[in-house]
């Protein structure tokens, strides 16, 4: 991973990023992520201020996805985002009935969710009903800025079941940055060590949903641990690992004194 | 970037920067500085990545650098602070943006061609040659990896030579140069403030 | 335009239910202020720099001459500008006054203007035909709640940290003509602040609704006695008392009570709203909390006058040019 610090309109070096050392007779196949805009034919835009990243994936083809890395910014939808909302008002009829679900800070706040896309909704009668000010945890299936509101569902793509998703009661939500939600959300191992979640889950149980339009919700014992942990995710953000560590023990050590 | 009532753009996002003045309430000068910073931020915002989206920069004047009869300072300061709040807020950006405010002014002698530059000047080296003023120019200048791609604001006031005006045009270069390196080192700080949670 | 942040179910109970253990979501006690910081500008006097917490605040003073009005021919102008642009939060919309602004400006209007902080007829030049217009332009450049009470301290501060310039007037009769003198020539001039008006805005939360809402039991709340057979109650457990809410707390509390006082313990307004019942007993204590966050900020204020009088002060010059000094 290189960390080179990029400003819009750089030029991007290519030739640094992509290991073509080794089968140099395929063309290297490259795939841009956020912040990177392609114009045609081959010119390469950076339009984000970040850390140019760059993953190397040998399967199932060996391609370089090269990005740019930014740690805040408002949050833009995207296809299999999971974002945490709030149900802002229903519209539709018995049979087909849509809920409309705000998704704060994003650039496109109102997302548009159907009753019938949650596991178990084949009929009508199991359906949940939600009522206005629920928090649901879902899924963007659909979405381009050019076309409308963003699509949610409310259960697993792969198996079709629940599999967290849905209305989320008790617990908390907060508000972090959208580059903290990603690393919260990104597999362990991914960002080097340990999350804040890891050395929290070590201390004491809790549940936790993260959205990437940088909200989480939390559920714990108490509302005083819960108060804690939220207080321990936002403020470490910034911190070392070793920091962090530090800092989140205490935390958690202060809210079990009271 | 918050979706518009009903002058939603269905192709490109709609911009829309709203300056509020420092004391009093909003005049022409405030619609003056807004329609130049549009002009400025405008060919640079990647708007057709955010269709059907509004982009809304508002810009409070905390303190004018300008002394009442001028906003060259005022204006440049507002393009290199909006530019710096995008690059911040992650809109997609094509390239960089400085802007900056020369001075030209007589010192003692009538003979324009001899006048001095300031550049950039605090409020109080304005005031001192506020009545020797000959011309104002403000200048942004848009740069692709640190090099000067285009001119995109040349605002000219008072009396110049066509030289005069070439002369800003590189003293603005070099500013520009130097302005954009510290938006550069401001960016790589923050950056790196933000990502101190990756070293072990 | 972005409508007005809804906060969840989730927060709310959860905000009602955190209150009952008596525990805040940023940990503070119920009658602690955020940090709270003041600062003046380096170069311009009466330019003030709040933060109270996540909330920012500017407020920035100036004067000119005007003519008076000419029913009050030996008073000054003063006009206090709080107009929100969508830069403290995007709900506010450009141009356009909200419900919330408008209560925001008219306690401000209240607690600074007709409480006579300023002393207006101080400001009379030549009665009739020349005063100062003192003007205060509030910028609100962060929301996180106490909007109020933030652009109070700043509007107090800067009216006390701001200095116009000297003048004199010649000549006489008709002929009478005024000089003003440009700060570097002549020391400036101090306005006449007769007092330090603060404000402190408490948040109401009434507790059973929360204990109902955790419970799942509908609409007992609505059914909230006004009878006199638990009076008792509400004093002391029913209702949790907040200084200086966040935002959030600001949106789910059920009612709030705005106290202007200074530190001669004079109330100089009070403004409730919402639909939570305050008894004499609340309003009392109340009161006893607003003088005391006065006299603390007001004791804030005085220090950070100091720190920047003595750095504007570099080898004593001020205090040497001083008019009341011996020749």
């Amino acid at each position: 991973m290189s960390s080179e610090v990029i400003l819009p309109g750089d030029p991007i070096p290519l030739d640094s990023l992509i290991d073509n050392a080794e089968d140099s007779d395929s063309a290297p196949v490259i795939q841009l992520g956020p912040g990177i805009l392609h114009i045609p034919p081959e010119t390469l835009l950076p339009v984000r201020a970040g850390t140019l990243t760059n993953l190397t994936r040998s399967k199932p083809q060996k391609s370089t996805t090269v990005y740019v890395d930014t740690a805040g910014g408002r949050y833009v939808p995207a296809v299999h985002d999971t974002i945490l909302g709030t149900v802002i008002g229903r519209f539709g009829d018995q049979e087909k009935s849509f809920y409309r679900v705000s998704i704060p800070d994003s650039a496109a706040p109102i997302g548009i969710l159907s009753s019938a896309a949650f596991a178990n909704a084949a009929s009508r009668h199991t359906r949940p009903n939600l009522s206005t000010g629920a928090t649901v945890y879902a899924r963007i299936s659909a979405f381009s800025l050019a076309l409308g509101e963003p699509e949610l569902e409310c259960f697993d793509e792969k198996t079709g079941k629940e599999g967290g998703f849905g209305e989320l009661k008790g617990g908390m939500l907060a508000d972090v940055s959208t580059g903290l939600a990603r690393r919260l959300l990104a597999p362990s191992g991914v960002y080097g060590g340990s999350t804040v979640v890891e050395v929290l889950g070590q201390l004491v149980p809790f549940e936790i949903a993260v959205g990437r339009n940088g909200r989480i919700w939390i559920d714990s014992e108490s509302c005083r641990m819960t108060v804690a942990i939220i207080k321990a995710i936002q403020e470490t953000e910034e911190f070392s690992k070793e920091q962090m560590e530090e800092r989140v023990q205490k935390i958690i050590k202060d809210a079990r004194q009271k | 970037m918050e979706v518009n009532k009903r002058d939603e753009l269905p192709d490109v996002a709609t911009l829309e920067i709203v300056v509020r003045p420092d004391v009093g309430v909003t005049s022409t000068r405030e619609q003056f500085l807004q329609d130049r910073i549009m002009r400025v931020i405008a060919p640079v915002i990647a708007l057709e990545l955010h269709p059907r989206t509004l982009i809304q920069i508002v810009v409070q004047i905390v303190q004018s650098g300008d002394t009442k009869i001028l906003n060259t300072i005022t204006l440049s300061a507002s393009i290199n602070a909006t530019y710096m709040a995008l690059l911040d807020a992650g809109v997609p950006l094509r390239s960089t943006v400085s802007a900056t405010s020369i001075i030209y002014y007589t010192a003692g002698t009538s003979d324009s061609s001899k006048a001095k530059v300031l550049i950039d000047p605090t409020r109080a080296e304005l005031e001192k040659i506020e009545k020797d003023i000959v011309s104002v120019h403000t200048i942004a200048y848009e740069l692709k990896g640190g090099k000067i791609e285009r001119l995109l604001l040349s605002e000219s006031v008072g009396s110049f030579t066509e030289d005069q005006v070439l002369e800003c045009y590189d003293t603005a270069a070099n500013i520009c140069d130097e302005t954009n390196r510290t938006m550069r080192e401001a960016v790589t700080l923050g950056v790196q403030q933000k990502s101190r949670w990756r070293e072990a | 335009m972005p409508r007005d942040l809804t906060p969840s179910t989730i927060e709310n109970t959860f905000v009602l239910k955190a209150l009952t253990e008596r525990i805040r979501l940023d940990n503070r006690s119920f009658n602690q202020l955020r940090d709270l910081d003041i600062s003046f500008s380096s170069t311009d006097y009466g330019v003030v720099d709040v933060k109270l917490g996540r909330t920012r605040v500017i407020a920035r003073i100036s004067a000119e001459i005007t003519q008076p009005y000419a029913d009050r021919p030996y008073d000054g102008l003063f006009i206090i500008s709080t107009e929100i642009s969508p830069m403290a939060a995007p709900t506010f919309e450009a141009g356009r006054k909200s419900e919330d602004e408008l209560v925001i400006s008219r306690i401000i209007e209240k607690s600074i203007r007709r409480s006579g902080a300023l002393d207006t007829e101080a400001l009379c030049i030549i009665s009739g035909e020349k005063c100062w217009a003192v003007r205060a332009d509030v910028h609100f450049l962060d929301h996180d709640g106490g909007l109020m009470d933030a652009a109070c301290i700043a509007v107090s501060a800067g009216l006390l940290h701001f200095r116009r310039p000297d003048i004199t007037i010649v000549g006489v009769g008709s002929r009478r003509e005024i000089i003003v003198h440009p700060i570097t020539e002549r020391v400036p001039v101090p306005l006449a602040v007769l007092h330090v008006p603060i404000c402190v805005t408490f948040s109401f939360f009434d507790v059973r609704k929360a204990s109902s809402a955790i419970a799942g039991l509908p609409g007992k709340d609505n059914t909230k006695a006004e009878g006199d057979d638990d009076v008792e109650e509400e004093n002391d457990s029913s209702t949790a008392v907040l200084v200086d809410a966040t935002l959030q707390e600001e949106l789910l509390r059920h009612g709030y009570m705005s106290v202007t006082a200074n530190t001669n313990r004079e109330i100089c307004q009070i403004q409730k709203g919402g639909d939570v019942a305050v008894d004499v007993g609340k309003l009392l204590s109340c009161s006893e909390a607003a003088i005391m966050v006065a006299e603390k900020v007001t004791k804030l204020i005085n220090k950070r006058l100091k720190e920047d009088e003595a750095r504007r002060n570099v080898g004593n010059l001020l205090v040497e040019a001083r008019a009341e000094n011996d020749r």
